[in-house]
């Protein structure tokens, strides 16, 4: 049975999730808006199959990491975590948009019975989103837009779910497979830097 | 067996750095340098005149996994045959160290090995004992680039700060003025080539050598920027043609000069008889000629690493975290962070 390693740090919430066919070997999350990096070890040394001291462990089979939308320093922790495993571990990894495991999770715990919109906090009080049908397939998006333009859209806005670990893996084989490189929606701010961190430490712009 | 092991049986260190707009891996085994490999955002970053945070950012994490697969196989080593993984902790831009970070991380708790969280200005220092041996204590640093102006002393393998700029940077001073200019990104490079068909006295730029010993090692570069800016200006107004070469020239004469002499002044008053300097500006030629012949005259021996080494690169990086592992240090907690202003007496996480 394929093992799959899931890794999101699209939200606020940092998820790994560990899962064999149907079975969850093992899942870790920790929420902190700004807390990714350092939450990421630590996630990854819960689960004993992932560590090289157990008897447990074995490398996955496939990393899957979800690639946003989300705030974009956030969003890096989990892909650079994830490709740099799969260079170490020598084996594949590939994306899947963040809010599909969002409409999986959806599907999952409120089973719609018609199409709805997922949406995510962005930053400055937007939102990223795209729609589903009540089985999870994505019809439109992803975007990222004002609420009041999420909600100009006639279907039901589910809001406050997040892409665990669990849903990402499960989007593996029914979701859209993406290349592992985030889903910015966005150019940069072509802001440049005050270049001496030691007077000026910003450069969290599109945090 | 691989190529590096059979040279010596010290740890081989793989080592990230991410803090500003190269992606570097670096590879050493104790005091050799195996590979060196470096991707740069510095083109995308040009048209802006200074670098975009948003921009350098997305460029690491492109060029992140390439970049280790790259030095590995330069090194002639597999991924699984690295003992520790060394990354730049900060300071620097922290979107930018955060893909650094997080991918040393990875690689440690793939393959099981230990990860250390390192300054990135002490491994401006260090990465000189890959070109020219263990260095002698106790030393004083010289690091000075876009990002940084740093005086640092080094004894006992600890690091302390005797100053720092007060304003713009070295390398950003050179930025600034060669915006003046009309000269194109990175302006250090620019004035430098221009320089040398320019007379270094043409025009007296004000030194800013504070008499406030409390600012006897840190560093002002505004004020020289707002001299250039309003000598350019009178000239204008006065119909004068203006030599580019010229200011260009006695900029980076006042500049080298500010920077030397502060430097052989802390070596003095800290006993160190050595000197080291790093960072991009490290590469200015008249910066380095000046170095060279103010530490014969007082005595003191210099050591600058070629320019490849003095840049931002992944070898500095794995070249602290091979000190820090002679050193039997303990490796860095699972959870360190990217700082963005990690203090030169902290070395490692
Ligand atoms: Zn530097």
């Amino acid at each position: 049975m394929r093992r799959i390693l899931a890794i999101d740090t699209s939200t606020d919430m940092s998820a790994i999730a560990l899962v064999e066919g149907n079975q969850v070997i093992g899942s870790a999350e920790h929420t902190d808006a700004r807390g990714h990096v350092e939450a990421i070890g630590t996630l990854f040394a819960q689960i004993p199959e992932l560590n090289h001291g157990s008897s447990e462990f074995r490398i996955p089979d496939l990393i899957v990491c979800g690639v946003g939308p989300g705030p974009f320093t956030g969003l890096r922790v989990g892909i650079a975590f994830g490709e740099s495993l799969a260079l170490a571990w020598g084996v594949p990894v590939v994306g899947i948009c963040s809010l599909d495991a969002v409409a999986h999770n959806i599907v999952r715990t409120e089973n719609p019975d018609t199409h709805f919109v997922a949406a995510t906090p962005a930053r400055r009080g937007e939102y990223y989103w795209a729609s589903y049908t009540q089985f999870g397939q994505r019809i439109s998006g992803p975007h990222v837009n004002s609420m009041e333009q999420v909600e100009s859209n006639p279907l039901d806005v589910k809001i406050g779910f997040f892409p665990w670990g669990i849903d990402l893996a499960g989007c593996v084989g029914v979701a859209e497979e993406l290349a592992i490189t985030p889903l910015y929606l966005r150019p940069p701010d072509a802001r440049p830097q005050v270049r001496n961190p030691g007077v000026n430490s910003a450069g969290m712009n599109n945090v | 067996m691989t190529r590096a092991s059979s040279i010596s049986h010290d740890p081989i260190i793989l080592g990230i750095e991410t803090s500003c707009d190269e992606t570097g891996v670096g590879i050493v085994q104790g005091r050799t340098l195996l590979a060196n490999h470096l991707a740069s955002s510095v083109d995308e970053h040009a048209r802006f005149g200074g670098v975009v945070p948003e921009v350098a950012s997305r460029a690491h994490l492109e060029a992140m996994v390439p970049t280790i697969s790259r030095a590995c196989q330069d090194a002639g080593i597999a991924v699984t045959d690295v003992d520790a993984i060394a990354v730049t902790a900060g300071p620097g831009l922290v979107g930018a160290l955060i893909v650094g970070v997080a991918s040393a991380k990875a690689l440690g708790l793939a393959l099981g090995k230990p990860v250390y969280g390192v300054n990135h200005l002490a491994a401006h220092v260090l990465v000189d004992e890959l070109e020219h041996g263990p260095l002698p204590e106790p030393v004083v640093g010289l690091l000075v680039s876009g990002g940084h102006s740093s005086l640092i002393r080094v004894e006992g393998g600890s690091f302390e700060s005797l100053g720092s700029t007060l304003d713009d940077a070295a390398g950003e001073a050179f930025d600034k003025i060669a915006r003046l200019l009309g000269l194109s990104f990175p302006g250090g490079p620019e004035i430098d080539r221009v320089a040398v068909e320019g007379d270094p006295h043409a025009i007296d730029f004000p030194r800013a050598l504070s008499v406030d010993p409390a600012h006897a090692f840190n560093f002002s570069f505004s004020g020289l920027k707002t001299a250039v800016a309003r000598w350019i200006k009178d000239q204008q107004a006065q119909g004068n043609n203006i030599s580019v070469p010229d200011v260009a020239a006695s900029v980076q004469e006042a500049i080298a000069d500010i920077l030397t002499r502060k430097a052989i002044a802390a070596a003095a008053e800290f006993n160190a008889a050595h000197l080291v300097i790093g960072g991009g500006v490290a590469a200015n030629s008249r910066l380095r000629a000046l170095a060279q012949e103010r530490c014969a005259a007082a005595g003191i021996g210099l050591r600058i690493p070629r320019p490849g080494l003095c840049t931002d690169n992944g070898a500095m990086v794995a070249a602290l975290g091979s000190h820090v592992v002679r050193l039997g240090a303990p490796a860095s907690p699972l959870d360190f962070p990217a700082t963005s202003t990690l203090p030169i007496a902290q070395v490692l996480l």
